[in-house]
């Protein structure tokens, strides 16, 4: 009987975890289930407002955890190329999501700005270079750790 | 094409300027958002900067082409030389969606003529 080789994701260099306060490993990865620490994203997503809760609810189902909604305002004016700017009022979603979500992310929103009645917008993710604290880590990226709290 | 997010942090009521400057070299549109400035008293004094709380922060998406032209009109017209006080940057950003195929257009012609010059 072959004995089933279990592949872990090679570690990801930069994102530093300051509150780590274990040893690292050989591998310097700090002490959570997942062996891989794997980067995290700020996905911004400007929409209009009253299309706001829409997609906060569509972001959720890509293991977000964190997001946050800042009401803004558009400077597109309606014969500008960012179609679907033409409205004044904006939401602008911040979701934290790991980066390996992202493109799935991205699909989602693609597809949904195109079809979804007044639900135009635009997307973008920022990568994060640092987070406080490994348990704040582990709350954004939807990893669980393996002591409780820790 | 690769693009950049511009953030540029400005006194409240200088937004449209900030966007005004930003559209004369190419961006096409931009997110205004209302915030709060804070800063430490003693960088006030030696900076000889008044921190005004009420401000505004505007986002602009941007090739990264027209990236440096932008923050550049951003520092000549609202930089911490104006009455805007404005502090402008930009973050690398991994991925874009819901851009219209026009500033794809854009990118293609200015790459088909390179061919072109090679032969």
């Amino acid at each position: 009987m072959k004995k089933r080789e279990k592949q872990t994701p090679s570690p990801v260099e930069g994102l530093t975890l300051p509150g780590a306060k274990t040893k690292p490993r050989a591998s310097g990865v700090p002490k959570v289930k997942d062996p891989a620490v794997r980067r995290l994203s700020m996905l911004v997503t400007v929409v209009e407002r009253s299309r706001a809760n829409y997609y906060l609810d569509l972001l959720e189902g890509f293991e977000v955890n964190f997001q946050t909604v800042i009401y803004g305002e558009g400077t597109a004016g309606s014969r500008l190329e960012y179609v679907g700017l033409s409205e004044r009022d904006k939401a602008v979603i911040l979701s934290v999501i790991r980066e390996d979500m992202v493109g799935a992310a991205c699909e989602m929103l693609e597809e949904r700005f195109a079809r979804v009645k007044n639900g135009r917008g635009i997307a973008f993710a920022v990568p994060f270079k640092s987070v406080m604290g490994v348990h704040s880590y582990c709350f954004l990226s939807n990893t669980k750790s393996e002591k409780r709290g820790g | 094409m690769n693009f950049e997010v511009i953030l540029c942090i400005l006194n409240r009521g200088f937004a449209d300027t900030a966007m005004d400057a930003a559209r004369a070299v190419g961006a096409k549109g931009g997110t205004i958002l209302h915030g709060r400035g804070t800063a430490a008293p003693d960088a006030e004094k030696l900076f000889g900067i008044t921190i005004q709380p009420e401000k505004e922060v505007v986002m602009i998406l941007v090739a990264d082409k027209i990236k440096d032209a932008v923050l550049k009109a951003l520092y000549d017209t609202v930089g911490t030389g104006t009455d805007a006080q404005g502090i402008a940057f930009s973050l690398p950003v991994a991925q874009t969606v819901g851009l219209t195929v026009s500033s794809t257009k854009t990118a293609k012609k200015e790459e088909s003529p390179a061919p072109k010059a090679e032969q």
